[in-house]
């Protein structure tokens, strides 16, 4: 059996809050615990950058997976984990030392995010595009293994794009509250009253947070890529879409719609919006998907170029907007070698998109031919944990 | 001969056969002789077993869980000496105990519904939310090798009780003895990833109602048992938050006689029951209301769904025909933003009433007349070639 970790972005809101109380502190992990707003609840991530900074919390992240969600005991499953295209050698060490001295998994393999998406569309040479939500990966697979020299990664993400959304709105005088933080109340039959509610020792980031799950659900449901690239005049007399937020306010949304995906596009867009100045700098030097994806191509064989072109993946929560694939694919067109037949897939389900790697890792594990390449805890005993180097390339 | 639906619960083990229409309330075991193995139904939950054929008229035969364990050597005279050890084989939804289990269902089986050893037919249980890939596999394989059984199917809790009002797509809100499952099920399938399960039911609400009974009568002396039934007879929901807080100002009290003599007042204790289900906060949880979650659960569904779920919420479990549930549930639904609003559905006419207490196990009545004919179930021979793991493949 096999469990997806993750390590770049939180996929089932992974994310733990911890209360803290005179340096020693309590974990909540999960959506459902996460829901319940707590005085001095902070909420915190365990990964900076895609390095996994605090191990404790992703030990407790596993323990909630495992033994609450899964109700399995771990020493009766071997484990496979997905792991992000740029992990380090530590990290590796780490992992596998904590799965087989802490959980005492039977073996273990260590596979990454691009090949199993490549997997789970049944190819074993293409080149994956993972728009996930901390972070834009690129990466070039061949024969089932992936060409690191030409992986490329942008910090533009999902959570991002929710970041920008939030901002502009704000900056248009609409305030998103908080679930928690009012009560409606029936006055007369039929008419509804909402009344705020004040928790003075809310955390800012618990508040940031339920803003963002806020956010995150409007550019679910609205957000689309736009067809051509967002100039201001063209797209100022677009009708409005309404939204209504869970206090029953209903807001218009109407030009954003289409800027916020194109930041995905072009990112130095994110200096037109009010409120994103502090990131400046870092978009300045990120570059838009397209550029992206042709980047990577040229830093590979020339050889392989024209079946890479040929099978474009797509995955990722935020693959799933409306639209992106065929924005994606008229980019590509355009920018690409004359000779070169651009094809862009996608599952056609949002739920597979963003699952795809863990979907590959299924299939993956339950091959036949597979069972020989675990990790075993023998093994592992015998040359130590670096010998992960060469079981899981 | 007709197959057997089980549906094992916390408190009650709802089990019956499967037989063509009868009319409501005949609970009769019936050695047919029909050609088509009708199916029998068993909902084992941790309170009351219920089991009859797979009728969706006939109510299921209703027996507590809860057993006594008796010491074997029957030349005890001295009753003081018989060990009086309640064993709960199914703890919070789950089967733990599997050696109090077997004896149960081969009380329910062979006593209670007739089965003869060397003819047993075909079986079809429930399991609640999340069940442990384990529990599953152990459960067939103690029903092929100790039971010998002809054909075995096993079906989600949420889903049958969505059968037994007529949908195949809806909330369910189950809220049974020993846990609270909120599940949306979408066309027959539930989205675990918007399901809830949540460790709290009718047993904490029976400690919470003891403990607030001790307090304002201090002088009676009750058992666990005495409050029980006390709470399904005066337990109650206020209309809302607003009636909640007057009554606890002030409240009429009733007096009520035990059996044993003891005369007791019970007052505002009554709301506080049912008002612990809208704000677990009384019982020292750190957890939303009942609608909240279930508000919170559907908005994580993708939004070309919610209204499918939202206009079919079905309220099921013993806990959930409490007086007045209902109204506060819908009423509390309302004040809910109105994209989110859930709207309680109405079971048919022609179930009989209750039907909130046994949903599960109808549906499995209705679902064993579908499957057992049409050969959709595990068999024997299935089972002697892939071994237990063939339950995950055949039912879903």
């Amino acid at each position: 059996m096999e469990i997806d970790d993750a390590d770049n972005s939180d996929k089932n809101s992974g994310s733990a809050p911890d209360s803290k109380s005179k340096s020693k502190r309590k974990l909540y992990v999960g959506s459902q615990d996460l829901g319940f707003r707590r005085d001095h609840m902070e909420v915190l991530s365990p990964l900076k950058d895609g390095i996994v900074v605090d191990w404790d919390m992703v030990e407790n992240i596993w323990d909630h997976a495992l033994r609450k969600c899964l109700l399995i005991d771990p020493k009766e499953h071997p484990m496979l984990l997905a792991e992000p295209c740029s992990n380090t050698q530590q990290q590796r060490e780490k992992t596998a030392e904590i799965m087989f001295e802490k959980y005492q998994v039977p073996a273990l393999f260590l596979a990454k995010n691009a090949v199993l998406t490549s997997f789970a569309s049944g190819r074993a040479t293409s080149l994956v595009v993972d728009c996930g939500g901390g972070s834009t990966t690129v990466a070039p697979v061949h024969d089932g293994y992936v060409l690191q020299k030409a992986v490329a990664t942008s910090p533009i993400g999902g959570e991002f794009l929710t970041d920008c959304l939030l901002k502009s709105l704000e900056q248009k005088g609409i305030s998103i509250k908080p679930r928690y933080a009012f009560k409606r109340k029936e006055i007369r039959a039929g008419e509804f009253q909402i009344m705020d509610l004040d928790f003075p020792n809310t955390t800012e980031s618990y508040k940031l947070y339920s803003q963002r799950v806020i956010v995150g659900d409007i550019k679910e449901c609205v957000c689309r890529a736009p067809d051509t690239p967002y100039d201001e005049t063209s797209y100022s007399n677009i009708p409005m879409t309404p939204y209504e937020l869970p206090d029953g306010q209903t807001i218009e949304i109407g030009a954003d719609r289409f800027k916020i995906p194109d930041v995905l596009f072009n990112p130095s867009l994110v200096q037109t919006i009010p409120g994103m100045e502090s990131f400046a700098e870092m978009t300045s030097s990120a570059r838009g998907l397209p550029q992206m994806v042709i980047d990577s191509i040229n830093k590979c064989d020339v050889d392989i170029r024209r079946e890479l072109f040929s099978s474009i993946l797509l995955s990722g929560g935020t693959a799933s907007m409306q639209q992106l694939k065929e924005r994606l694919e008229k980019d590509l067109l355009e920018e690409s070698p004359q000779a070169a037949r651009v094809k862009v897939l996608a599952s056609g389900n949002a739920t597979e998109r963003r699952f795809s790697v863990w979907i590959g890792g299924s299939i993956l594990a339950s091959l036949g031919s597979f069972q020989q390449m675990w990790f075993s805890k023998s093994e592992f005993e015998e040359h130590g944990a670096s010998y992960i180097q060469r079981k899981c390339p | 001969m007709e197959a057997v639906v089980v549906d094992a619960g916390t408190k009650l083990l709802k089990a019956g056969f499967a037989v063509p229409d009868q009319p409501p309330s005949m609970l009769r075991r019936f050695p047919s002789v029909s050609s088509e193995m009708d199916a029998a139904v068993v909902d084992a939950g941790s309170k009351l077993l219920k089991f009859n054929h797979a009728s969706s008229e006939i109510g299921p035969e209703v027996i507590p869980t809860q057993m006594k364990r008796v010491p074997e050597d029957e030349s005890l005279t001295d009753a003081s000496l018989l060990e009086n050890v309640t064993v709960d084989p199914v703890v919070r939804g789950f089967i733990r105990d599997w050696d109090a289990m077997e004896d149960l269902l081969r009380h329910v089986l062979y006593t209670g519904l007739g089965w003869e050893i060397g003819n047993e037919g075909h079986i079809l249980f429930t399991d609640p939310l999340s069940t442990p890939k384990a529990v599953r596999e152990q459960l067939v394989q103690i029903m092929f090798e100790k039971f010998n059984i002809s054909g075995f199917y096993a079906s989600e809790q949420a889903v049958l009780s969505l059968y037994a009002v007529g949908r195949i797509s809806g909330c369910t809100v189950d809220i049974g003895h020993g846990k609270m499952d909120i599940a949306s099920v979408i066309e027959g399938a539930v989205q675990h990833i918007s399901s809830r399960r949540f460790e709290i039911g009718g047993l904490d609400l029976t400690n919470l109602f003891a403990q607030e009974l001790r307090k304002s009568n201090p002088h009676v002396n009750l058992t666990i048992s005495d409050v029980e039934k006390l709470k399904e007879r005066y337990a109650c929901c206020a209309e809302d938050d607003a009636a909640y807080e007057k009554i606890q100002q002030a409240c009429s009290e009733e007096q009520h006689i035990l059996p044993d003599g003891q005369v007791i007042k019970i007052g505002r204790e009554r709301y506080t029951v049912g008002e612990a289900l809208f704000k677990p906060s009384i019982l020292r949880l750190e957890a939303h209301g009942i609608v909240e979650q279930l508000v919170r659960c559907i908005s994580t569904v993708s939004s070309e769904n919610h209204r499918q779920l939202l206009e079919n919420t079905v309220l099921c479990g013993g806990t959930a025909s409490m007086t007045g549930f209902e109204d506060r549930f819908q009423k509390e639904a309302t004040l809910s933003s109105s994209a989110i609003r859930p709207c309680l559905v109405k079971p048919p006419e022609y179930m009989p009433d209750n039907l909130a207490n046994y949903s599960a196990w109808v549906g499995g009545a209705i679902l064993a007349k579908v499957v057992f004919p049409q050969n959709q179930h595990v068999t024997k021979a299935d089972y002697d070639e892939t071994g237990p793991s063939i339950v995950h493949k055949k039912c879903f």
